[in-house]
């Protein structure tokens, strides 16, 4: 009990070019960062229009949505999450978690990119609760609606949002880059201690931030005037491509941050 | 969509439109010896009672189908460049049983698919029929062996015995510390491993002469010219099947899995680890799944729970200690390479259980218990030979590390989310008491892992010494993080970031004034490129077209660093060059563009404002427009025409003006006092003139030392 499965990465020649980029101490972060994207192409040509992605996507908006509402939570509940008034935060997480199972369990699909995505919005939905409501675990209804009802404003959307972009892009960058990496680890090897495999990781994490800056301000505003538009509501079709986009922008971004030093 | 498999079960036909055009065939009692499921029930020391409920029996060839469906399935690793599109699969079964009214009602089907598909990571869907001849239970019954010294008292427990250390620890918990009379259900998946359990199960019967537990051990296996998968997700539905079996014989409503919660909740290592990779055979949920699929089919409340959820491996370790049983820990085998053990070598050494067990014997202080001779493998100075041995060893210790610097439920939610499908799932607290006591469990489990290595540097220090360890060694890899971490942190440390920069990295401009919280902007691209320019000249004047011909060229050529393109004579007041006609031409209509686009950012902008209510903002933006419409006013005709070409300059130091000024209101919303800072005539002049001149030096930079290329404009 307690297995673990391991990938491993194609022998075509992008994916070579990755694992030799790992493999080689002189590669930067950056570089390592374009030659993936390069290379995982393909992987996201077979996931476009993934439908557990777009459903975390409109679950996100949801939850904004929501807290323009004057009962959230009742709004959620029609939604199909099932919280209530005095939910902690595990609750909130586990409910995200199980509505979005419950999802795939209906489509009879699921891919990696719609469970990373899955991960990446329970991850920066935790994130967000947390540092509104500091360490309360059993915080009142008030609490729990007032940082709930911050996600109303397009400010908060847009950081919420960007965190989840972020998190989607380093999951799914790890996700390759964990094939390869970890067997780069010893002494005259790239990695001479896991230590050092876990800076490299920090490292990408740093790159992904930075990338995602890019579409907190869009994801804001396109939030606002959406709803706007929508009288309240935000079409599943206009999330989806939402979603893309900012995908797509943090990928273009991080290859724009990867170009050769011109100077 | 998944690929789909479809299942042929006790010689049942293929649907007619079936989505696998090569159904695999499963038989446990008859048919083609290539499609043989065998299952043998022994009970090793008391005869059972013969009658077995019909929907137990239903329940028990089932779980052997799906069990040898799961291994007969297999997982390819490669399908990266699909997203790991193959990994899960539909599986179709369609299964003859005593009861399909039953079993075809929606919500058992649903609770047996749940647990299933949680549990392997796949869409399970099932058919029913009517089995036209039914196997009695005893069909699968095998008295080889002498049914003695069991007694006939009635029995308190059913509990699963695997062999490996955390069943062990149950059984001495049941039997020695609560005295419990338990059945121990041993499901034995291949002959191989007999022999060791048989053997374990003598030593632990000496422990509790005057207790004498019941032992069944089921057999369950398939041809083997199917496929092999060798991970066996499923297998704890089949033990869990055959333990609730026994439990409704004995007249039981629980059954009892002993497994660490580390193991349980098997957190993944690594980020390609995702869903099912991890394998669940004693998570929370799919317990919980159990206990409602049992509690269905007998019509009761049934549980199936483990005890040492909240334990790491060194407390189960610990309690077989603190029982007198630390002689039997050498017996145990937690391999999960079964396919390599040899009676010499009966643990690989390399793979997560081994490496898991004996750095939990290190830091339960009984590393002594455990035989190193039986390791195939000595992981701790010997390379490991495989690729993924290598990696999920590097996967583990950083795993296991890292727990050790979350502080709080909510971090490692955040950073585990994972375990959200855990928390609701364990009974009897709250989901936030849960979420406390898993975040110190897997602390906890960090400290050990920590103190464990401490420990086998001593033990090994030899090895280390006299240069015998292999370089990538789990001690050589885990230790230099700790001997080196100090000479690390000194040589790869970020430098602090400087107080004060306005640099652009990518698309983005990134910009801090005097030790304040820094900020992106993204949208003011070319008021960024204008007061960078001033900003890295302080002292020197431009008119508004040198900035914007400087600025813009910089901007043609995308990337190149401000620095690079800036003229070290620039000192002096740049005039503007002899302009002829068609420059004049061109220069108008880059003009009108020009203002094409301010007008239109503007008009934006104020409709922003006004739809979030931003009054202050909202009559700046206006008086804006207002000064721009003068430009234009002032610029061209009411035809669209120039007016007069000497109005260029003019034109262009607007432009830059403008420029300047909205970028320093967006700043405003970041940072009031850099924005200040910029607004005062005395700092900053622009317009006809152009100079950064404060009175007290502010150290700009604008490249940033951290990114890992130069920074300004430079990616």
């Amino acid at each position: 009990m307690g297995h673990i499965r391991l990938g491993t990465l194609p022998k075509t020649r992008p994916w070579i070019k990755v694992v030799e980029l790992v493999a080689d101490a002189q590669a930067d972060v950056p570089a390592i960062a374009k030659a993936t994207l390069d290379a995982s192409d393909k992987a996201f040509q077979a996931i476009q229009n993934d439908p557990g992605f777009t459903e975390t996507v409109v679950l996100m908006t949801e939850l904004a949505i929501a807290a323009k509402q004057k009962d959230p939570v009742r709004h959620l509940n029609q939604v199909g999450l099932d919280i209530h008034e005095h939910c902690s935060v595990p609750e909130i997480a586990s409910a995200i978690q199980s509505f979005l199972d419950d999802k795939a369990s209906l489509r009879r699909s699921h891919s990696d990119f719609a469970e990373l995505s899955q991960n990446a919005l329970v991850g920066a939905i935790t994130s967000h609760l947390g540092d509104k409501l500091g360490g309360l675990f059993t915080p009142s209804p008030a609490e729990v609606n007032n940082a709930m009802s911050h996600l109303g404003r397009p400010g908060e959307f847009g950081k919420l949002a960007r965190t989840f972009f972020e998190r989607v892009s380093h999951n799914c960058m790890l996700y390759f880059l964990s094939k390869a990496a970890g067997a780069e680890v010893g002494e005259g090897k790239r990695f001479a201690t896991i230590k050092q495999v876990k800076d490299f990781e920090a490292a990408m994490a740093k790159h992904s931030r930075e990338a995602s800056v890019i579409v907190e301000e869009y994801c804001g505003d396109w939030f606002s005037s959406k709803r706007w538009e929508g009288g309240g509501k935000i079409d599943r079709k206009l999330t989806s491509g939402f979603g893309w986009y900012a995908i797509e922008k943090i990928r273009g971004e991080m290859r724009a941050r990867a170009q050769p030093d011109a100077s | 969509m998944p690929p789909e498999r479809v299942i042929l079960c006790g010689g049942l036909s293929a649907p007619a439109k079936s989505p696998d055009a090569a159904p695999i065939r499963l038989n446990l009692t008859d048919g083609p010896k290539d499609t043989r499921v065998n299952l043998k029930i022994s009970d090793f020391n008391r005869r059972l009672p013969r009658s077995v409920p019909v929907l137990q029996n239903d329940l028990v060839e089932i779980a052997a189908y799906v069990y040898s469906a799961d291994q007969a399935i297999v997982r390819t690793g490669q399908d990266t460049d699909t997203f790991g599109g193959k990994w899960r699969q539909v599986i179709h079964l369609h299964i003859p049983v005593r009861r399909p009214d039953f079993w075809s009602r929606p919500e058992v089907t649903k609770a047996l698919s749940d647990v299933l598909g949680f549990l392997a990571d796949h869409i399970f869907e099932f058919t029913f029929k009517k089995a036209a001849n039914p196997a009695e239970f005893h069909d699968y019954l095998d008295f080889t062996d002498s049914n003695a010294g069991a007694g006939n008292a009635p029995i308190d427990q059913v509990a699963m015995f695997s062999g490996g250390l955390d069943s062990l620890a149950g059984a001495i918990e049941e039997l020695v510390t609560l005295r419990n009379r338990v059945a121990f259900v041993t499901h034995i998946s291949t002959p191989k491993n007999s022999a060791f359990i048989r053997q374990l199960w003598t030593d632990l019967q000496k422990l509790s002469p005057s207790n004498k537990a019941v032992q069944i051990a089921v057999l369950a296996n398939k041809a083997k010219a199917m496929g092999k998968e060798h991970t066996q997700r499923t297998r704890s539905f089949l033990f869990a099947a055959l333990g609730s079996t026994v439990a409704q014989m004995l007249k039981l409503n629980s059954l009892r899995f002993y497994e660490n919660g580390v193991v349980s909740i098997n957190l993944p290592v690594c980020a390609q680890v995702v869903g099912g990779r991890a394998t669940r055979t004693t998570h929370p949920r799919v317990l919980a799944g159990f206990s409602k699929l049992f509690s269905l089919i007998c019509e009761a409340d049934f549980q199936v729970v483990n005890p040492f959820i909240f334990e790491t491996k060194a407390d189960v370790i610990r309690r077989i200690v603190r029982a007198g049983a630390g002689h039997l820990i050498a017996s145990s085998v937690s391999c999960g390479h079964t396919w390599t053990r040899t009676t010499e070598h009966s643990q690989c050494g390399v793979c997560s259980q081994c490496i898991d067990r004996r750095l939990a014997m290190l830091s339960a202080d009984a590393w002594e218990l455990d035989r190193a001779a039986r390791y195939e493998n000595n992981v701790f100075i010997n390379s490991s030979p495989e690729r993924d041995d290598r990696i999920l060893l590097a996967a583990y210790l950083n795993r296991a590390l890292a727990m050790k610097t979350i502080t709080s439920p909510t971090e490692l939610i955040s950073r585990y989310p994972e375990i959200s499908r855990a928390i609701p799932y364990i009974p009897g607290q709250s989901q936030a008491q849960v979420a406390q006591r898993l975040l110190d469990l897997h602390r906890k489990h960090g400290a050990e892992v920590e103190s464990a290595l401490a420990a086998a540097v001593s033990r090994h220090a030899y090895e280390l010494v006299n240069d015998q360890a292999a370089p990538d060694c789990l001690i050589r890899i885990a230790l230099e993080n700790r001997i080196l971490a100090s000479a690390e942190t000194a040589s790869q440390a970020s430098p602090p970031a400087p107080p004060s920069y306005f640099w652009r990295r990518g698309n983005v401009w990134e910009i801090r004034f005097k030790g304040g919280t820094s900020f992106p902007l993204q949208r003011h691209d070319k008021g960024c490129r204008y007061l960078a320019h001033l900003l890295s000249h302080p002292g020197a004047t431009f008119t508004g077209q040198s900035v914007q011909d400087i600025c813009d060229r910089a901007g043609e050529v995308g990337h190149i660093a401000l620095s690079a393109i800036q003229d070290p004579t620039e000192t002096d007041l740049h005039v503007s060059k002899s302009i002829d006609s068609d420059a004049l031409d061109a220069a108008d209509d880059k003009k009108r563009e020009n203002y094409k686009k301010a007008l239109s950012d503007l008009d934006a902008e104020i409709a922003k404002a006004s739809r979030e209510h931003r009054h202050g903002d909202l009559a700046a933006l206006k008086t804006e427009r207002g000064e721009l419409i003068d430009g234009i006013d002032r610029d061209f005709n009411k035809f669209g025409k120039s007016r007069k070409t000497s109005n260029l300059a003019k034109s262009r130091n607007d432009a830059v003006r403008i420029n300047v000024r909205r970028t320093i209101d967006e700043i405003r919303k970041h940072d009031a006092a850099l924005a200040d800072h910029l607004s005062s005539k005395k700092n900053l002049r622009v317009g006809a003139q152009n100079s950064y001149q404060p009175p007290n030096t502010v150290a700009w930079v604008f490249t940033d030392p951290t990114a890992e290329r130069v920074a300004v404009g430079t990616e």
